[in-house]
Parts: structure tokens; C-alpha cells; sequence
């Protein structure tokens, strides 16, 4: 402490930590909040065609397509907050085949920064991806269950990512 | 020129240095929690950020040239012995560096 570069030193260390327990301290304020918000999702039309797949193992393989209904408003929820820059939506199918207990397809997704408008209301959106199953899978599971839901992910520049997600049962067969 | 920048005072005395300790520590953590409770009121955690920079470079000027009032207290030395005789002081000195050289 008796020269300008040992007290710039002390300084500048007690000012770093400072900022991290600052951090800290906005990770635990928004560590433990009820993030689910309700979502509308339901499906209009439902297509199967049995094609090519040329990604994959070069034979035909089962492309699900789906159009559906979604409604959310992020904006009215507590999802925001200080410790929030950005939301990762992102609409997954799941169901199950007789060669994968668990099979996850992400049909659709956005990202919403904050400040933006997010007040979803979707009507009769087209996949942004295709529904390929790995196999003839959508069609062998005669009544295949699908639980889609929308989870969100926030990722903060300060304090790591959190997952969470809310299922909306929903269910549809492909016949 | 060197004489002006001498006559410049660069130190603090020891309590000048726990006043400054004090003083950058009070700001800072003020400015913390300043910077928090508005922070989380506007929902906006860069202006914490930005707060706290601001009482650091507060505490910067107020701490990091040695002012005056980091000054008050300057130790009292004992007054300079003037030397008795240089030689003798210096004579064994020499011996040593001699001996060791050797």
C-alpha cells in the first residue's frame, strides 16, 4: 500500500471481488424462480410419407410432416429478468420405437433476445425441420405417442445455463 | 528538472495507508450494493456493472495519488547522529568484503 502500483494492485483485486460476489448475488436472486410458462400447442394436419433417406442409412425411412398451432406469451411471464439476455425455444416430438426407447426430433425453434416482441401466437406453421425417423419407426408404432413441448433455455453471460422445461401432453397418432 | 520531480512527495505515512485501505473499501462496497439494489430493481444487471466501475474509478482518484491527507501522521524519526569519525565506520566494512572476497 505504499506505492501508486501496490494500492492500483489491492484496488483492483477487492474490486473483482466485489463483482463476483455481485454476480453471485444476481445468480442466487434468480436462482430459484418458477420460470413455466403455459403453452397452447396442438397439431393440425399430419402427413407420413415413407421416402429416400439420403442422410442417413440410404433406404427409405419414414418423414413425418405436421403443421401446428402454438401460443405462448413469454413476455407476461416471469422468464425475463436481470440475470436473462436470451431465450433458446425449440419444439421437440418424442416418442417411442421398437429400436429406441426414446426418440427426440426437433420439429421448430427461435430464439428470442430480450426486449423483443414475445408474444407467440403461431397458427398452422410448417416444420422448420424435417421428421425423419431413423428407420420405418413412425409407422410401424401404429398409435404412436408424441409429447411435444417447448423447453427454454437461458444462457446468461454471467452466471452459466440453466434447462428447463414444461410438458404440455399433447398427443397424436400417426395412422 | 530531477530536483522538481524530487521535491514531488510520493509516500504515505502508515495510518495514510489504512485511511486509503479504508476509504477504497467503503466506496467499492458502497457502490456494490448501490449498483445491486438498482440493478435488480431495473432488471438490468449491466448498470451494477457499471456502477461499480464508477466507484472504482472514484476510489481510484481518491486513493491512488498520495495526497495530503494521506500525509497527517509522518513518523518522527530520531535526528541523524552526525558521525563521529567516517573512517572508523567505513574501515571494518571494507575488511569484510575483502575476507570474503578472498
Amino acid at each position: 500500500m505504499n506505492t501508486v502500483l501496490s494500492r492500483a494492485n489491492s484496488l483492483f483485486a477487492f474490486s473483482l471481488s466485489v463483482m463476483a460476489a455481485l454476480t453471485f448475488g444476481c445468480f442466487i436472486t434468480t436462482a430459484f424462480k418458477d420460470r413455466r410458462v403455459p403453452v397452447d400447442v396442438h397439431v393440425a394436419k399430419v402427413m407420413l410419407k415413407n421416402i429416400d433417406d439420403f442422410t442417413g442409412p440410404r433406404e427409405r425411412s419414414d418423414l413425418g410432416f405436421i403443421t401446428f398451432d402454438l401460443s405462448a406469451d413469454i413476455l407476461w411471464s416471469p422468464i425475463f429478468d436481470w440475470n436473462v439476455k436470451q431465450l433458446f425455444l425449440y419444439l421437440s416430438a418424442e416418442y417411442a420405437t421398437k429400436s429406441n426407447s426414446l426418440n427426440q426430433v426437433v420439429l421448430w425453434d427461435k430464439i428470442v433476445l430480450r426486449g423483443e416482441n414475445t408474444k407467440l401466437n403461431l397458427k398452422d406453421m410448417k416444420s422448420k425441420y424435417f421428421f425423419f425417423d431413423d428407420g420405418n419407426g413412425l409407422r410401424l408404432e401404429k398409435h404412436t405417442v408424441g409429447l411435444i413441448f417447448l423447453q427454454q433455455k437461458k444462457s446468461t453471460f454471467n452466471s452459466g445455463t440453466l434447462v428447463f422445461a414444461f410438458p404440455c401432453s399433447f398427443f397424436f397418432g400417426f395412422l | 528538472m530531477l530536483s522538481i520531480f524530487k521535491t514531488i512527495p510520493t509516500h504515505m505515512d502508515y495510518k495514510g495507508q489504512k485511511l486509503a485501505e479504508q476509504i477504497f473499501q467503503g466506496i467499492i462496497l458502497v457502490s456494490a450494493m448501490v449498483g445491486f439494489v438498482y440493478g435488480l430493481i431495473i432488471e438490468q444487471f449491466g448498470w451494477t456493472v457499471y456502477i461499480v466501475m464508477a466507484g472504482f474509478a472514484v476510489s481510484c482518484v481518491m486513493t491512488l495519488p498520495p495526497w495530503p491527507m494521506y500525509r497527517q501522521n509522518p513518523l518522527s524519526w530520531q535526528p541523524a547522529i552526525p558521525e563521529v569519525s567516517g573512517e572508523s565506520s567505513q574501515k571494518p566494512q571494507e575488511g569484510l568484503k575483502k575476507k570474503k572476497h578472498k
